[in-house]
């Protein structure tokens, strides 16, 4: 516990310490260039070492702290610019290919169908004009073998449908990455007001209704069907169980 | 019997239908989501055969609409989809569906699924 009389000699000086510091500060804001407010000044700073023998290093730690601020808001705007110039326009590249990439396989997978209706038709055609010709039993045969080789192609062609929704997905990835990525950038925006924070923790914004399925693949079918048709039939026996 | 394939992918709209000509169903329309659908359904449909993710409206979106009406209440309606975990296959049983079929599928799986529901099985729910 400190003595009352010597913890008022503590609040002298500290009173004292402010007096001359306020009386410093007007005399730094009346300055205007050398003059008898310099010697002043230099004059109550000699005061105040000699009171406050610690305060000549205040100087000295001002000057190396601000020297670690003007790095740290360097280091801080060049992230910024490198945020704003190199990762949010790589990502917004890629981005773009991949939409490049679905329009060119559904416009491939279009000619492809395309090219696949021909073919059947022209399989008709040539049955019909075989058989007028004499053809039997083996025309039929052959006219159906190349029809069901046509229509696997078909099935094969939903690997577009299945791939479509794959990128969409990596597609909605990355606008989430791009979205998190300009709320840092603007985190670390100088001129943003004072108590704007970006939330970096929200779900980004979603433009429109989820038309993908991230889970989407083109693998294990008969295997998830197995398992679709065993819950299936497990929802219909629990469903047709009597109640009670 | 009139088949309304409803899916946003025009490709796989032609698949669906090429694969239904395949295994006997000739006649069909088409739709681009669930919304487009239901201003097609109407007496001359049989069968309705729904992808899940739509823009405007999605499948299980469609079905319970579907359900909700009394014309379209025992409708046959069969989801081709690439969604195959436990608690989609339970949302769509929940909401209607009368079978489910996991793309890619094959011709035969969908002629199977149809001759089932056709054949007059409930809907699962």
């Amino acid at each position: 516990m400190i003595e009352r009389t010597r913890f008022a000699s503590y609040l002298a000086e500290f009173e004292a310490t402010l007096t001359l510091l306020q009386q410093l500060v007007s005399c730094v804001r009346a300055m205007d260039g050398d003059g008898p407010e310099l010697a002043r000044v230099l004059a109550i700073a000699e005061t105040l070492y000699a009171q406050q023998p610690t305060l000549r290093q205040l100087p000295q730690a001002l000057h190396e702290a601000y020297g670690t601020i003007a790095g740290a808001l360097g280091d801080i705007r060049v992230s910024r610019d490198t945020i704003r110039s190199h990762a949010l326009d790589r990502l917004h590249r890629t981005h773009e290919r991949l939409a490049e990439v679905t329009s060119a396989t559904e416009s491939a997978t279009t000619a492809l169908l395309d090219g696949l209706d021909r073919s059947l038709a022209r399989i008709d055609r040539l049955e019909q004009v075989s058989l007028e010709a004499g053809g039997g039993a083996d025309v039929r045969a052959l006219a159906q073998e190349l029809r069901d080789e046509m229509n696997n192609l078909f099935g094969v062609l939903q690997f577009q449908d299945i791939t479509a929704q794959q990128l969409g997905a990596a597609g909605d990835l990355l606008s989430g990455v791009e979205q998190r990525l300009q709320s840092v950038a603007a985190l670390l925006e100088p001129e943003r007001p004072a108590g704007a924070r970006p939330s970096l923790d929200a779900e980004p914004a979603r433009q429109g209704p989820v038309v993908f399925d991230e889970r989407a693949s083109t693998h294990g079918g008969q295997a998830r069907q197995e398992l679709v048709d065993t819950i299936l039939a497990e929802a219909a026996r629990m469903a047709a169980a009597p109640v009670g | 019997m009139k088949c309304l394939v409803v899916d946003d992918s025009a490709t796989m709209r032609r698949i669906v239908v090429n694969a239904l000509k395949t295994v006997g169903y000739a006649e069909t329309a088409e739709a681009g989501n669930g919304a487009e659908a239901l201003q097609l359904v109407d007496g001359s449909i049989g069968l309705i055969i729904t992808d899940w993710n739509m823009p405007v409206m999605g499948g299980l979106d469609l079905v319970k609409q579907l359900r909700g009406r009394p014309e379209t209440a025992a409708l046959p309606i069969l989801m081709v989809t690439t969604r195959s975990v436990r608690d989609d296959i339970l949302q769509a049983v929940q909401a209607g569906i009368s079978s489910y079929i996991v793309k890619p599928f094959t011709p035969q799986v969908l002629k199977d699924k149809i001759d089932q529901m056709l054949a007059g099985v409930a809907p699962a729910a």
